[in-house]
């Protein structure tokens, strides 16, 4: 494991280069979250429903040092997280999924709780396909999706994260999220 | 698609994005010219544009939270009826009474009992999405439930279900939407306008604690069977609307939001800050309905994005000049709804009415009323033929309004023709002075209003996260406002007495007394020392002063206030009974119980003749009183006032309330004092409980009941039961206040006591040091308070075997409760009692002597004979009487107060024990081996 600050410095490093940086953090990232998402079952409390949001903020503040780190850092960091966030409810919607053919009752996760919320398993591999269409013709709209659904980011957040202007956040939420309706429910 | 199709649809859609309908379709035309593919994918996706915001589908995540709540939400299957029967927190559900896109409405009641009244349980179809939304949610909901007004329903309780949707309880209102009633009853306008003002009051209350309604439509407001006006569901758009809305390209919404779409303000249309002048539009729209029977804007027929360019750029035609455009018949139905006559309507409405209306729906929310206030002052000044702020400066509209006004007095037509001239300069004088007047009062109402509307977002974090600004910083802010209000001193002494009081209150008191100086100056220089004004920063001061502790400086304020009112404005009772009852509690501070009560009671006699019997003013009355009685051991008939108040408070307010609470822990405390133990205990939690629903920790009334609770168990020996709540109320206290609140040393002399009941001399040492320094520092060297810590010192030193100092602490302590209080004290008692014990042990049994016969004299007269109090001053006296040899006369001290101490603490208790002691000690040194046999055999 990475310490603190040796984490936190990658993270700075990805607004210089998106790339090689963002490479490192996606799996310490998506373990930590998937650690945290597990171990919440263990302790969970009733009265609260844990969101992604919520998972999000706790890896965030357990990883980075609060000090030394800017807003726009904490954008790439939640850019990051929703990604992971993506991967890690596909990989269990899929894996569910298999389990339904196989017939196999395994525990109730913390996943599956989070999944009951957000969608019913079969309509969110559909999406991830879409998804991944979407982004064959335009890579920025599948990218805002990716922020604004699984990452649940403000518009204001997204932009600040991609680079982009709000407007075009906006205006390419709403094509993307069309483009989607069309095809899931058109 | 491919890749090069989708440019060119993008491209297209784009540009769609932007027009509005018509436009689109034409555009759409001439850019896809032949290409029937092209154009089926352009529509085809901008078709699924706005039915995925119409479902907002993959919803930003405040609205996508509304859809999962809404599919586990058994208020949004088809049949919520289905939960008529089960209980949501506390309540019952008996009816479903409403349904629609927000979530469900019954009518119930709480289970427990403990508030007999219907209520009202909304459970909202909305999830909370994370902790701090839910954070925001109870404060919000705490903000809420405050606000206290008789044309306001009230929001009583509200929480979480089990699912996880947030309810909401609100006092439950019989009645008939208001324009319902009007026309079903042809009330005429003036009936009309009577029951608007009704509606205003409310906002008006709202307004000045800084809560906007943001929802006002008529079906939100109701008239009940004795005609009086209730305002439903204040502030509740704000409470579960969780996110600000990030308004997309449509702005189209779901059905419930269509329907309110006649009632809202342009700056809710575009998104912009909503403001106390948002509820003005909407109260003008509500008038112009009101009055003329039709809305301002014809919405029927509209499309959304007609009508939000409506709402946002089309004047509406004035109320009269739209009434004479309708239907012969339809005029006159609505002037029959009214008891009058097409002609007449149409006459009343044309002038003040029309000015008034239009200027509250003014589309630039600054040329507005900014406040329920200034509207209703306007409508005031109507009636009393003043001239209105809404209508233009003419000669020809002040003229006309001073005829009006002077018509008795002017007759004659001719004298007034020849007297016109003559009398215009004067008059017009006059009228610029009223104006000013009105302008004034206008500006302070706003400059305070901005102020108090900042800090109430300053304290809420979630307002701005990215610019958390503390309270305290806006009071500075503050203070850079008055600065550029140089030259405008009535305004300035406003703001000031507001900004010392919010200074006050957060315990910063350095900062708060140059402001309430300056206010004061301000207003006996430009108001005079007989205004109200002045007596209001007088007010301010009382407060202050009182709550540094200064109690004899506040109570002479306090009646110099009082002064004020009697002489120059004997009217005005509301202002003498308010000022009667802070003399009151000052009385009780300063220990002056009998003259307090008789206060009370003066306040009682004004206030039955103001309010109804079971107006919670006269409960607060009440229970001040209760607490006089308290103190001066007339327990029962303190219990008696305490439970009239509390039952009050439950019926007015409901259990969740600050007055509710307060009540719980007043009369726990005077059955505590009669030994009902166990009720008092019970008390105690119900009170902290309320306090933690409606309180997010830290908070001040929380800190406040873990502080009795703690001392609760402390008087009955219950010393490790009462560590966690005082060790909790201090480090809640610490959070809260500065370093040198008044509170804090509370506490800190609490826990100190406690440490050296348990022994812990080490421990309660630093805690009583601090609380010292704190008491000294705001007090000044001379306050009981001081002169209580020093005593609490005294034991300690004692303990320590450091005599001569605890002597000296003792000595300080008596000289200053001696200069303080009466002079039969039980304080007094106390100390002169530890001193005597102290001189004991120092080898001056004389001197011992004299302070314990005072001692006894004052307990004598203000315990009950069998008291311990008395008993345990009876066994030092003795002592101290066995030290000087006086053998005879210490024996009989001795045994009385050996054997009552035995009988009221039991024979195995610390004080019995060492009276016992006393007693052997003085047959030993009297030579009497029997009794010393006898009482060594006692055990």
């Amino acid at each position: 494991m990475r310490t603190k600050s040796e984490i936190t410095h990658l993270l700075k490093e990805v607004r210089h280069d998106s790339g090689q940086a963002m490479e490192k953090l996606f799996p310490l990232i998506y373990d930590e979250l998937k650690k945290i998402a597990h171990s919440k079952l263990q302790k969970e409390r009733n009265d609260i429903t844990f969101t992604e949001t919520a998972l999000v903020h706790e890896v965030y503040m357990k990883m980075i040092d609060q000090t030394k780190i800017e807003v726009q850092d904490k954008n790439h960091f939640m850019a990051i997280s929703a990604r992971c966030m993506r991967q890690i409810l596909i990989d269990h919607a899929r894996k569910k999924k298999a389990e339904k053919r196989g017939g196999d009752k395994k525990d109730v996760t913390y996943i599956d709780k989070l999944l009951k919320q957000r969608h019913k398993t079969e309509e969110l591999i559909n999406l991830d396909n879409e998804l991944n269409k979407l982004a064959k013709l335009d890579q920025r709209m599948a990218d805002i999706v990716v922020l604004r659904f699984f990452g649940q980011m403000t518009v204001s957040a997204t932009a600040k994260a991609l680079d982009i202007s709000e407007r075009t956040v906006k205006r390419d939420w709403a094509k993307a999220r069309g483009w989607l309706y069309k095809e899931l429910k058109g | 698609m491919e890749q090069h199709q989708w440019k060119k649809v993008n491209k297209i859609v784009d540009t769609a994005l932007e027009l509005d309908e018509q436009e689109r379709a034409t555009y759409i035309e001439e850019s896809c010219k032949n290409d029937e593919k092209l154009k089926r994918h352009v529509t085809k996706l901008l078709a699924a544009i706005k039915q995925s915001e119409t479902e907002d589908f993959l919803a930003t995540p405040d609205t996508y939270f509304e859809n999962i709540a809404g599919e586990i939400s058994p208020a949004n299957a088809p049949d919520a009826s289905s939960m008529v029967g089960q209980q949501v927190g506390n309540y019952s559900l008996h009816e479903l009474i409403g349904h629609g896109g927000m979530g469900s409405v019954f009518k119930g009641k709480r289970a427990d009992e403990a508030y007999e009244k219907e209520v009202a349980i909304k459970i909202l179809r909305r999830g909370m999405d994370t902790p701090s939304n839910i954070a925001r949610f109870k404060r919000e909901r705490n903000i809420l439930a405050n606000l206290e007004h008789p044309n306001v329903a009230r929001l009583l309780d509200g929480g979480l279900t089990k699912e996880g949707l947030p309810y909401l309880v609100m006092e439950y209102v019989d009645g008939t939407p208001l324009l319902e009633h009007c026309n079903q009853n042809n009330l005429t306008l003036k009936e009309r306008l009577e029951l608007f003002e009704q509606v205003c009051f409310a906002v008006q209350h709202a307004h000045k604690n800084a809560i906007i309604h943001r929802d006002l439509k008529p079906s939100n407001i109701l008239v009940t069977k004795d005609g009086k006006v209730k305002v439903l569901d204040f502030g509740i758009a704000k409470l579960i609307k969780m996110d600000g809305s990030e308004g997309i390209t449509f702005q189209t919404r779901t059905g419930s939001r269509m329907l309110t779409w006649g009632y809202a303000a342009p700056e809710q249309v575009t998104g912009e800050t909503v403001t106390t002048a948002t509820d003005s539009y909407v109260l003008g729209i509500l008038l112009y309905e009101l009055l003329t029977g039709v809305h301002p804007y014809k919405i029927d027929d509209k499309s959304f994005i007609e009508l939000e360019k409506q709402i946002r750029e089309q004047q509406s035609e004035s109320p009269s000049t739209q009434f004479s455009e309708l239907s012969v018949s339809k005029k006159n139905t609505i002037a029959k709804e009214r008891k009058t006559t097409t002609n007449k309507l149409s006459s009343a409405l044309k002038g003040d009415l029309d000015a008034i209306i239009m200027k509250a729906l003014r589309k630039e929310s600054d040329k507005r009323y900014s406040s329920a206030e200034q509207l209703l002052e306007d409508l005031n000044r109507r009636k009393t033929n003043l001239p209105i702020l809404a209508r233009e400066d003419t000669f020809r509209y002040n003229a006309s309004k001073f005829i009006k006004r002077h018509r008795t007095n002017l007759s004659a037509a001719a004298g007034f023709l020849l007297l016109l001239i003559g009398f215009t300069i004067f008059y017009t004088w006059q009228i610029t002075q009223e104006r000013n007047r009105a302008q004034l009062e206008a500006q302070k109402a706003k400059e305070v209003s901005t102020f108090l509307t900042d800090m109430f977002r300053a304290s809420n974090p979630n307002y701005n996260p990215q610019d958390t600004v503390t309270a305290a910083t806006f009071l500075k802010r503050g203070q850079e406002r008055i600065d550029q209000l140089e030259g405008q001193p009535e305004v300035q002494a406003q703001l000031l007495e507001v900004m010392g009081r919010a200074y006050t209150e957060i315990g910063q008191f350095d900062k708060a007394n140059p402001l309430l100086q300056k206010s004061l100056q301000l207003r006996k220089t430009h108001q005079g020392t007989t205004s109200i004004a002045y007596s209001q920063s007088l007010d301010a001061f009382v407060v202050f002063q009182r709550l540094k502790g200064n109690f004899a400086e506040a109570e002479s304020l306090t009646r110099e206030s009082i002064s004020i009112i009697r002489n120059n404005h004997p009217n005005n009772k509301k202002l003498l009974s308010n000022g009667l009852n802070e003399l009151g509690l000052m009385l009780d501070q300063r220990g002056k119980y009998e003259k307090a009560d008789s206060v009370y009671k003066t306040v009682l006699q004004i206030q039955q003749q103001l309010y109804e019997s079971s107006h919670p003013k006269l409960a607060h009355t009440l229970n001040n009183r209760a607490g006089v009685l308290r103190k001066q051991g007339q327990y029962e008939k303190a219990e008696n006032l305490y439970r009239r108040s509390l039952t009050i408070w439950k019926e007015k307010n409901g259990d969740i309330h600050p007055s509710t609470a307060m009540g719980y822990h007043d009369l726990a405390l005077v059955l505590n004092q009669q030994g009902k133990l166990e009720e008092a205990d019970s008390l105690y939690h119900k009170g902290l409980k309320i306090d933690k629903q409606l309180y997010d920790p830290p908070n001040r009334n929380i800190a406040q009941s873990y502080n009795n609770i703690g001392i609760f168990y402390g008087k009955q020996g219950q010393y490790q039961e009462a560590k966690p709540y005082l060790t909790k109320a201090l480090a809640m206290r610490r959070k809260l206040f500065t370093e040198s609140h008044p509170k804090l040393a509370e506490i800190l002399n609490n826990l100190g006591r406690l440490h050296i009941e348990l022994g812990n001399y080490g421990k309660a040492h630093p805690y009583l040091q601090e609380a010292l320094k704190i008491d000294r520092k705001n007090f000044g060297q001379k306050h009981p308070y001081v002169a209580g810590d020093l005593a609490n010192l005294a034991r300690i030193e004692k303990e320590n075997g450091s005599l001569n100092m605890a002597e000296k602490h003792l000595q300080k302590s008596l000289s200053i409760f001696r200069a303080t209080l009466p002079s039969d004290h039980r304080k007094i008692a106390d100390i002169l009692t530890e001193l005597g014990d102290l001189l004991v042990f120092q080898n001056n049994p004389t001197e011992a002597v004299s302070l314990l016969k005072e001692a006894l004299t004052i307990k004598n007269k203000s315990y009950d004979e069998r008291s311990w109090q008395i008993a345990y001053t009876k066994s030092l006296l003795g002592n101290a009487l066995a030290k000087n040899m006086e053998f005879k006369k210490a024996e009989s001290y001795l045994v009385q107060g050996y054997e009552t101490l035995k009988e009221e603490r039991g024979s195995s208790d610390n004080f019995t024990t060492q009276a016992r002691n006393n007693v052997i000690e003085l047959y030993k040194n009297w030579n009497k081996p029997k009794m010393i046999q006898k009482y060594s055999s006692a055990k």
